[in-house]
């Protein structure tokens, strides 16, 4: 690979030893040693006193002196001396006399006694840049011959490729090493997140955790502490790689041994925090937030440490509400005293969306950023979603926005979606799956809302086979279809008001589908059909509506 | 829930729901009884489209034998969607006592 390429007028004696040297740069050694090797063959060729050889460190884009294990670092500039000159010009400099050459400079050229008579100075160069200098001294028989500089220079070649193949395996290596440790800091983060969301009574919770390239310090967590009482956890450590994959990691393990103990939210939050501040390097520090869902009392009970902005999606107005973070991101400084929690009530319909920065500083080819506008126009549009449905359409919203440019952060959400369950609320609302197996659930929960109500019993059969009609519709028109179909209850003057909405579908208007002539004899009636007919006859009033690939049937019905 | 089966007097007996979900299950229980003539409604509390279906598929094949299903001690609500379905112009169907 590396043939020594004949130089005119080399002694053999030379040539034998530039081979020897070359055979041996082709075994694994290290480098020291391989230097080492080198400088030796270079002072026994040349007859000289002393050989040494400085290395350019591509960082500092200083030189460093080799083989001198034990002792203090030297480097040099490249304009110090005849080293510096060599460097600069990668061409041999050969200088008879030192102590005459005004280029030459003791410190560098290391000639602490002032004794030194002459010297070769080779570069070492590969693809045109330096690699790193070979300088020789103190010839036995007077000053180097022409001969000597090509003896150099030949060796110096075989060195250059050797140095520069050993720089390269070695940073490869690093990469991998650094590969590895990211993967195992990668795996030990993912691990900690919840394999499954706990579905708490009239609640809806999402939680998706998209990671960048490289590791970033994000992390989610909800654990359910009783019947009612639910955890949340999102959080965000400062930086890339894998100190805050593990600062997120050690936080959310702390979290979780506090909170098995019983700790309250602001004895949490304390230690926890007093702990991060002993922990984590100065400059770095966990952004969080920090709360517990009562499901009963429908509030949320948090802090939000440097995290934010939170989103409150307000069913009623149907608007997006901006919550700014409660105090500064923790790991800082321990608190001498710390506020109460913050409250946050959640009416039905209503949605608490914990949103990493990842998401709103995502950003499009023209450098403008995804921010809390993207973020609000998806959720205004699908908050009727089931909450892991709206997590995908913000995560697609997100990627669609980007377009071409890399994920730089990692982006986590979660998102807790309170349902219309609750008795005292006008309307209520629950998703059903896209299948016949759904039926008895639907059933059931007209049933209890009719009842809830106090409507009179005389409803619940046509409601329910309207519902059945209009939903078994749904599911026939569109199997394929993975979104779930709302189904809502209204109760206001007497009048019960549902509502079917069917996601990502084509419009299929039930209102004018072709009327039934049940006049008919036997042989002529179609056995199907019948469906749509029979609910235009029993509903009060039955409207159609389709828009954003959703189609929205609402009837209404009297009691008597 | 939703069962079907003989009575003691060879009639048929239909009880609970009949929704899209059961609709196969009555369908077939209907085509294996090679003479159908009865059928009590007595127990079933509510009927879809898809249930409509089964009956009406049931009537074309035992009209095409000269004979006919009677559906008898319908209620109130589900004679409502016969009516509806015009079913009372092709199935003779009597009403539950109230």
């Amino acid at each position: 690979m590396n043939d020594i390429q004949p130089a005119a007028g080399l002694s053999s004696a030379a040539l034998l030893k530039i081979l020897e040297v070359t055979r041996k740069l082709a075994a694994p050694f290290d480098l020291p040693s391989v230097l080492a090797e080198i400088g030796e063959a270079a002072r026994e060729v040349l007859r000289a006193e002393r050989a040494t050889i400085w290395l350019l460190d591509p960082q500092s884009g200083r030189l460093t002196l080799t083989g001198m294990a034990g002792q203090p670092r030297l480097d040099a500039s490249l304009d110090q001396g005849i080293l510096g000159v060599t460097a600069r010009t990668l061409a041999v400099v050969n200088v008879p006399d030192c102590q005459a050459d005004p280029r030459f400079d003791p410190a560098v050229d290391l000639d602490y006694d002032n004794d030194v008579r002459c010297m070769l100075s080779v570069p070492f160069v590969e693809h045109n840049a330096l690699v790193g200098v070979l300088q020789v001294v103190d010839r036995a028989d007077g000053p180097f011959t022409a001969e000597d500089e090509r003896v150099a220079e030949t060796l110096a070649t075989q060195c250059a490729v050797f140095i520069q193949r050993e720089h390269m395996t070695s940073s490869l290596r690093m990469a991998e090493k650094l590969d590895r440790e990211i993967k195992l800091a990668r795996e030990i983060q993912m691990s900690t997140l919840p394999s499954e969301m706990p579905r708490p009574p009239g609640y809806d919770l999402a939680g998706q955790f998209c990671p960048a390239d490289q590791t970033g310090g994000d992390t989610f967590d909800v654990v359910p502490l009783d019947e009612e009482r639910l955890f949340l956890l999102l959080g965000d450590a400062s930086g890339h790689g894998i100190g805050p994959a593990l600062s997120s990691t050690q936080m959310t393990a702390m979290l979780r041994v506090a909170l098995r103990l019983g700790a309250d939210l602001n004895a949490v939050f304390t230690h926890v925090n007093n702990q991060l501040v002993e922990d984590l390097p100065e400059e770095h520090f966990v952004t969080a937030f920090l709360g517990v869902l009562d499901t009963s009392r429908h509030e949320v009970r948090y802090h939000a440490a440097g995290q934010g902005p939170l989103l409150h999606f307000r069913a009623a107005e149907r608007e997006c509400r901006w919550l700014d973070p409660t105090t500064f991101p923790m790991g800082f400084m321990c608190y001498p005293t710390l506020d109460e929690p913050r409250r946050l009530e959640l009416a039905p319909g209503d949605i608490l969306g914990l949103i990493s920065d990842g998401a709103f500083e995502s950003e499009n080819a023209a450098g403008q950023s995804f921010g809390t506008e993207g973020v609000a126009e998806i959720v205004c549009r699908d908050h009727r979603l089931p909450m892991s449905q709206l997590l995908a359409k913000l995560l697609e919203g997100v990627h669609d926005f980007a377009g071409k440019v890399a994920q730089a952060d990692d982006i986590t959400i979660l998102l807790i979606g309170r349902q219309g369950e609750s008795a005292d609320a006008a309307t209520v609302q629950r998703y059903f799956k896209r299948s016949f197996a759904s039926l008895d659930a639907i059933f059931q929960y007209v049933e209890d809302f009719l009842g809830a109500k106090s409507i009179d019993g005389g409803l619940r059969e046509p409601v329910c086979f309207i519902v059945e009609e209009l939903f078994t519709n749904m599911v026939k028109y569109n199997p394929g279809n993975q979104h779930d179909i709302a189904l809502s209850l209204g109760h206001v003057d007497e009048t019960l008001t549902v509502r079917l909405i069917d996601f990502d579908v084509a419009p299929f208007d039930v209102t004018r589908a072709p009327p039934v002539d049940v006049t008919k004899p036997l042989e002529e009636r179609a056995i199907g059909g019948l469906g749509l007919h029979l609910v235009r006859q029993m509903a009060d009033t039955i409207r159609y509506e389709y828009a954003d690939g959703r189609s929205t049937i609402t009837f209404t019905k009297t009691p008597g | 829930m939703f069962e079907i089966r003989m009575g003691e007097a060879g009639e048929i007996v239909m009880k609970g729901r009949l929704d899209a979900a059961q609709c196969e299950k009555a369908l077939q229980f209907l085509d294996a009884v090679p003479e159908p003539g009865v059928v009590d409604l007595a127990g079933l509390e509510y009927v879809s489209s898809a249930g409509l279906g089964a009956l009406l598929k049931t009537q074309k094949r035992v009209m095409a034998s000269g004979r006919g299903l009677r559906l008898v001690n319908v209620n109130r609500h589900i004679h409502d969607i016969f009516r509806y379905a015009g079913f009372d112009r092709i199935f003779e169907v009597v009403r539950a006592a109230e």
